[in-house]
């Protein structure tokens, strides 16, 4: 399904045929669904949460932008909806706590940088991001783990593009410092 | 004067000095959203429909395919059909249907009359969605045959490759059982593969 089929879809949406909004749930709800894992570190709140924004999706299709991709307005709405949450529930994380523990277990495997990230494997380095900033977290995800152009890394996070590399660059660079035991 | 911004001019650079931390975020396993959440979210949707004008600003989008006007005789279309889920006992020329010409064929191009079927899978209604109808499920509703209880479309492609499911109920979208073919769609989930050739056995695309 190539950016064209999404917006005959959408189209279609919009003429009265629900049923076509299966089509992108199905594309896009395991992203959905591990952005709010990654916000919430609860499967049943995400599972809430990722039709929550769904539905919001819908609801407000009319108001999406024929001229953009579907994925960075759905994602937009998605982080907005995580955050609410987050906020209502005055859930966020302790996150220097888990900090600790990062460069704790880090520590114990080695001190030089490089053989650290050597050493390192996805599981770890998942639980490295657990402990950066929610803005630079995603920045990085988006990037390397859906592989997206930074152009739509921009529109996900309502950032300009240099304010988007910039993110990416701290990102990692934080992510380093916590892999490194550094100060962060 | 333009203002300096040394991190997206060296962005490549940086990218490259951090590629081994990238690849392991590349590799960070993904949770699998629950098989009910696909369905539940479509049982709380409701139909709508958009002001004219929004949905011709919607229209406006879309790629425009210009058909030409003159027409091939019907005898001249010969090809082979690969029909990747074909119940048995089920022949076409034991049943009538009329064809569901797929979208953006040009009149000249030759199509071969391709029949999908999905033998009796719980559900009240079944569409064909795949990238020869922009997974768009609308006109491409199946048929129900009592007698075999299987569900039934015959739709007229031109020669190519094509990936397609069965979306069941409006809600739940699954690949043919009988598709000789899947392929993973990038996003979990498998759609199945049709190859429509030539009868002189070319294939536009493997």
């Amino acid at each position: 399904m190539n950016e064209k089929d999404e917006k005959r879809i959408i189209s279609d949406i919009l003429n009265g045929d629900a049923a076509a909004y299966a089509i992108l749930v199905r594309r896009y709800q395991k992203q959905i669904f591990n952005l709010m894992i990654r916000l919430t570190s609860n499967e049943e709140d995400a599972m809430d949460l990722t039709q929550e924004t769904f539905i919001k999706a819908y609801n407000n299709l009319k108001r999406f932008k024929p001229s953009g991709r579907f994925f960075p307005w759905l994602y937009t709405i998605g982080m907005n909806v995580g955050r609410d949450f987050l906020r209502k529930k005055k859930i966020r994380r302790e996150k220097s706590e888990e900090i600790y523990e990062n460069r704790r277990f880090v520590m114990e495997k080695g001190i030089q940088e490089r053989d650290v990230i050597n050493k390192l494997d996805a599981a770890s380095v998942q639980k490295a991001m657990e402990a950066l900033p929610e803005d630079y977290r995603e920045a990085l995800y988006l990037r390397y783990h859906e592989e997206m152009p930074i152009k739509e890394i921009a529109a996900c996070l309502n950032i300009s593009v240099s304010g988007a590399k910039m993110r990416i660059h701290r990102g990692l660079s934080r992510l380093r410092d916590i892999i490194s035991g550094e100060t962060t | 004067m333009k203002r300096e911004d040394p991190i997206s001019n060296n962005f490549d650079e940086i990218e490259s000095e951090f590629r081994d931390l990238a690849d392991l975020i590349a590799e960070i396993p993904d949770k699998e959203p629950p098989d009910e959440l696909l369905s539940s979210i479509m049982a709380q949707i409701k139909p709508k429909k958009a002001p004219w004008w929004r949905r011709l600003i919607h229209r406006l989008y879309l790629p425009v395919t210009v058909a030409p006007v003159k027409l091939i005789p019907a005898g001249a279309v010969l090809a082979l059909i690969l029909v990747v889920s074909f119940y048995f006992g089920f022949t076409m020329g034991t049943k009538r249907m009329t064809p569901v010409v797929a979208q953006n064929v040009p009149a000249t191009a030759e199509t071969t009359t391709v029949v999908f079927s999905l033998k009796d899978p719980r559900a009240s209604k079944v569409h064909v969605i795949g990238s020869f109808n922009h997974w768009s499920p609308k006109g491409y509703e199946m048929r129900y045959d009592k007698k075999s209880k299987t569900w039934v479309l015959a739709v007229k492609l031109p020669e190519g490759r094509y990936e397609y499911a069965f979306l069941l109920d409006g809600k739940t979208i699954m690949p043919d059982p009988k598709a000789l073919m899947q392929k993973d769609d990038g996003f979990g989930n498998k759609n199945s593969i049709l190859i429509v050739e030539r009868q002189d056995g070319t294939k536009t695309q493997s």
